[in-house]
């Protein structure tokens, strides 16, 4: 067997590669969800050849046999079937394996470190599962592809569960693999049906019968989890077929790479007709830009028209500064929804025309209700993928402006930007409420961070509902990598694991990643930041330390108020002090450099620097920030 | 509601009659709940308001020094303080901003928030003072 002599800071990506990748920096090009397979751009076969030769020590092995016993030679499985998973997890691209190791895959694992050599896949040690699956999911949203998640029975499914929920939400590819063995230490981490309890928010589930079969559903769940709706997936391994030795010379099964469901050339007319006669046309995005191209489209299209878009904050859809960013100016009377977030109908009295492009009447659940009422009301509602329509629409447009339309819309255009301006400058101006106040304001944070980061090739992967939406309004956003948006299914104890994985993502690139991290999100399975630290992932943590579970403190106020009784009892249950959790402490604990907790704001802006002097050298910080509640 | 009226007629200071006189005709435009309430000022105890501001969450949705949140920013109070008890007692958008009915909110412990909040310093400098601001705002034009 091969041991492995390197620590554990030099078995991940190490920070010469870390360096490597900033000089590549720039043309990393990191896509959310990107379709260049689909795009015919790259194929979504890697360069690397399936099979991978043997390891030194398994030549000797081979080579130099020395006698056996006929036990000892029963027991040697010198080629098992999860060799050939691993071969085929590689073709599939598959950079990372998250886990909590578990003896139903002890067969996968045993092959990723030895028969991989701990590479495409490399196994990153998880805490906790759902930490693997959400840093998947952070991880998916930077890279646009998958990675895998690795699930140990039905308790480690059972952990994952929320983040693969959070995950089929947000339409985001998690590629999980889970374990299944019937002669395994502990029955009850066996199923009959393992996947049944995820089934409805999975998009697909498969448990092969051999190890062809494998090939086969591992290629095919590969695939369906990256066309849109995107969407985790799930292969159950047993772990028979994962021993058993392979037989024959199993080849990987071709990849596919399906062209994404795109509006049919009737509705792309009909729709470039309403838009190019509306007066005051607006475009909603919700989750439209899946990768850095679809931004860019969304930008052709809004600036053909000179309509305002509304980014939402589901993705980055749309630059921050871009002067047509924003709702622009009176009612609409046209308004296109690409891929909403939940309810994209019609905007109230005036808007004669909703049309909404969207894939969530794809990605259904006969269970949850994941996507609210679906596509919302719409006049025109047309089942496709927003992204993938663009270039019709736009090119549809084109041909139907006249010289008079576009005097008109450069008109509208001019109006929407003064808008926009206006409401920048305000921002600009509001953040200063506060300033000096203690504990820290949001706005605060978000203002002193920006100098740091803005001449660094820069990530900032939480969700910005609880902050204020601070560092949307005041930080220069345009790259799909600058937001990457929320839970997808409210799930808290989201944003600390996918940052991680995003953070994991962008290290590659040699991009460095802020997670600003509810206190309470933080709490759910702070194990990550352990794996932060093991694997040199830099990514700087602000703690949004409001002492609280905030968004429920209000609700519970409210309701007391609704009550007429106890306006004084909302703490509890809510707050989360007697004691205050130390956080730079517990971080420490884990290995990782912190400091806080700060309370004094002039402290923030020295204790922001020193934080982001560390991941830019290479490892995770986090600082501790006692903060207004929102 | 009549123990109120009564509670603070007592406490009404002489030496506050002309606000008295104006505060009742601001109350002649205002909403029905206003009307009904008498126009004293009452003294209010720093301290106290500073708990009770955070007791009833106030602090939740306005900021521990009223400035950032949720709701409006209440450093210094914009309304004045018969205008903010009856704010408080009835809000026009209850599902907002909380109303705070219960018998043992007093108004005494309102006039002591109301304190509070006015003897708040303000932590929120001109944005042209602080150099990040300046320097985002100069950034703005694309
Ligand atoms: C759950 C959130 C919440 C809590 C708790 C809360 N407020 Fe408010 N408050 C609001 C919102 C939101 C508004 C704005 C309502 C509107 O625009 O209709 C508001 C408005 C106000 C106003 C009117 C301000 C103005 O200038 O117009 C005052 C005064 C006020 N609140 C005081 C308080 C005090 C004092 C407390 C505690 C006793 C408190 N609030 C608790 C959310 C809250
Ligand atoms: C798994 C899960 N449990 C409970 C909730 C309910 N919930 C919604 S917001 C919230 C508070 C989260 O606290 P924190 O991250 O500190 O954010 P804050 O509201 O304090 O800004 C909770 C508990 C949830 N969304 N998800
Ligand atoms: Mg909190």
């Amino acid at each position: 067997m091969k041991t492995s002599s390197k620590k554990p800071h030099d078995t991940s990506v190490d920070r010469r590669g870390f360096l490597k990748g900033a000089a590549l920096g720039a043309a990393g090009g990191a896509a959310l969800l990107a379709d260049k397979a689909a795009a015919g751009a790259e194929p979504a076969t890697p360069a690397l050849p399936a099979a991978v030769p043997p390891t030194p020590a398994q030549l000797a092995a081979e080579t130099q046999a020395l006698p056996r016993t006929r036990a000892v030679e029963a027991y040697i499985v010198e080629h098992p079937g999860s060799d050939y998973m691993v071969d085929v997890l590689r073709a599939l691209d598959i950079e990372y394996c998250a886990s909590n190791c578990g003896s139903s895959f002890e067969g996968l694992q045993e092959s990723i470190v030895n028969h991989g050599d701990n590479r495409m896949p490399e196994f990153l040690t998880c805490l906790h599962e759902e930490s693997s699956v959400a840093m998947a999911h952070g991880y998916a949203k930077i890279e646009g592809k998958p990675m895998m998640a690795l699930l140990h029975g039905t308790i480690g499914i059972q952990h994952a569960s929320m983040a693969i929920y959070n995950a089929y939400c947000d339409r985001v590819p998690v590629y999980l693999i889970a374990g299944l063995d019937h002669e395994g230490p502990v029955a009850a981490h066996n199923a009959t049906d393992m996947a049944a309890m995820v089934r409805d928010f999975v998009k697909w589930d498969h448990q092969p019968r051999s190890l062809d079969e494998f090939g086969r559903s591992a290629v095919r769940a590969y695939t369906i989890a990256t066309t849109p709706p995107m969407a985790p997936v799930l292969v159950v391994v047993d772990a028979h077929i994962q021993k058993a030795a392979v037989e024959g010379n199993p080849t990987v099964p071709p990849i596919s790479k399906p062209q994404f469901p795109s509006a049919d050339l009737g509705s792309v007319k009909e729709m470039a007709r309403l838009l190019v006669n509306a007066d005051n046309p607006g475009i909603r995005a919700g989750r439209a830009a899946r990768t850095q191209d679809g931004i860019d489209l969304v930008v052709e299209l809004a600036e053909l028209l000179q309509a305002p878009v509304d980014g939402g904050s589901a993705r980055l859809n749309f630059p921050s500064r871009h002067p047509l960013a924003g709702t622009g100016t009176g009612q609409p009377d046209v308004i296109l929804n690409l891929e909403p977030v939940s309810r994209g109908g019609p905007a109230g009295a005036g808007t004669s025309r909703t049309i909404t492009i969207s894939t969530a009447e794809f990605l259904i659940s006969s269970n949850f209700n994941v996507n609210g009422d679906g596509a919302g009301r719409a006049d025109l509602l047309i089942a496709a993928d927003a992204q993938a329509t663009l270039p019709a629409l736009i090119e549809e447009v084109k041909r139907l402006i006249t010289d008079d339309r576009k005097r008109r819309f450069e008109e509208r255009g001019a109006r929407i930007a003064a808008a926009h301006s206006e409401r920048r400058r305000q921002d600009i101006m509001n953040a200063r409420y506060g300033w000096d106040a203690s504990p820290v304001s949001l706005a605060r944070i978000a203002a002193e961070l920006w100098p740091l980061i803005k001449d660094e090739d820069w990530s900032f992967s939480s969700p910005q509902g609880f902050i204020g939406g601070w560092p949307g309004r005041l930080w220069d956003m345009k790259k799909s990598y600058h937001a990457i948006g929320a839970q997808g299914g409210g799930g808290m104890g989201y944003s600390l694991p996918a940052s991680v994985g995003a953070a994991l993502a962008n290290k590659k690139h040699g991009r460095i990643t802020i997670n600003i991290n509810g206190d309470g999100d933080l709490n759910y399975a702070p194990g990550v930041l352990w794996t932060a630290v093991h694997h040199q992932i830099p990514l700087l943590t602000l703690v949004h330390n409001n002492r609280a579970y905030h968004q429920e403190l209000m609700y519970l106020q409210q309701q007391s108020a609704a009550r007429n009784r106890g306006v004084d009892r909302a703490a509890i249950g809510t707050t989360i002090t007697d004691p205050n959790i130390d956080y730079a402490q517990m971080a420490r604990a884990y290995g990782m450099y912190a400091e806080g907790p700060i309370e004094n704001p002039s402290d923030l802006g020295p204790a922001l620097r020193r934080g982001v002097e560390r991941i830019k050298a290479g490892e995770p910080a986090l600082i501790d920030v006692v903060t207004q509640p929102r | 509601m009549t123990r109120a009226i009564a509670r603070r007629c007592s406490r009404m200071s002489l030496y506050l009659a002309p606000l008295v006189t104006l505060s009742v005709i601001l109350h002649v435009a205002g909403a029905r709940a206003e009307s009904v309430q008498d126009s004293g000022a009452l003294r209010g105890d720093v301290e106290n308001g500073k708990a009770l501001f955070k007791d009833y969450t106030c602090y939740g949705c306005h900021g521990y020094t009223g400035e950032t949140g949720r709701g409006p920013r209440l450093n210094p109070p914009r309304l004045n303080q018969d205008r903010f008890i009856a704010y408080l007692r009835n809000p026009p958008n209850p599902r907002q901003m909380p109303p705070y009915q219960q018998s043992d909110v007093s108004d005494q412990k309102l006039a002591d928030i109301y304190t509070f909040l006015q003897s708040l310093p303000s932590g929120s400098p001109e944005a042209e003072s602080i150099p990040v601001l300046s320097e985002i705002l100069r950034e703005t034009p694309r």
